[in-house]
């Protein structure tokens, strides 16, 4: 069966860098005073600059940013996606069909998550409840495929 | 859907491994599919055919 996935290579390093960006972009909502010991702070351009209210940035099209969560963001997006399209180290149609169950799976978690919060959490903190989902379903989908993985891999 | 894949391959004196290396799947595949925990798909059931020398209708019928 053709599939249009990478290499398996790419499995085991992309995973690394997936699971400790989680774990990095976790400490820093958990600790946010850890983000201001790790500064890259560049001049970067605002495309809804109008928009903006002079409270958490400025209302000029360039703006001054610290760029630590744009990079993890990039590197949980990238390293995710490409853990999510690496093929396994033994890939069938069966892996094929765990990859199905478990995008089925993240969606109803994240949407559920999602439902939940749009009920019960209100105002500023609402936003947390967002920045969750956004990653809710990449972390969901990994965690869940690889529950499947491993149990097909027991019997 | 029922098969008698486990029959067929055990008539050609195969093991599960040995099957599975033959039609390109994990060994574990073979034995979800032996058990009913999976049914495979048409490219695959037809290989199965091919390799236990049985048409798909003697490896596959429904309930």
């Amino acid at each position: 069966m053709k599939t249009y996935l990478l290499p398996s290579k790419f499995l085991i390093p992309s995973g690394i860098i997936f699971y400790a960006s989680v774990l990095i972009g976790v400490l820093l909502i958990v600790f946010p005073d850890l983000a201001l010991t790790m500064s890259i702070e560049l001049t970067v351009p605002n495309l809804l600059w109008k928009d903006a209210d002079n409270l958490l940035v400025e209302k000029t099209f360039w703006i001054k940013n610290n760029m630590i969560d744009e990079l993890l963001t990039l590197l949980l997006i990238g390293s995710g996606l490409i853990h999510l399209f690496s093929k396994e180290k033994q890939d069938d149609e069966l892996i094929m069909q765990l990859r199905f169950h478990a995008m089925k799976w993240s969606y109803l978690l994240n949407f559920t998550v999602l439902a939940i919060g749009s009920l019960l959490v209100y105002g500023l903190p609402y936003f947390n409840v967002m920045l969750f989902c956004l990653f809710s379903q990449l972390v969901c989908y990994h965690l869940v495929f690889r529950i499947f993985v491993l149990q097909h891999l027991r019997k | 859907m029922k098969n008698t894949i486990k029959i067929n391959r055990t008539i050609q004196g195969l093991s599960q491994e040995q099957l599975a290396k033959a039609v390109e799947v994990s060994r574990q595949t073979i034995n979800a599919i032996e058990n009913n925990k999976y049914f495979p798909s048409l490219e695959l059931g037809l290989k199965l055919s091919q390799i236990l020398k049985c048409s798909v209708n003697e490896l596959f019928s429904l309930d």
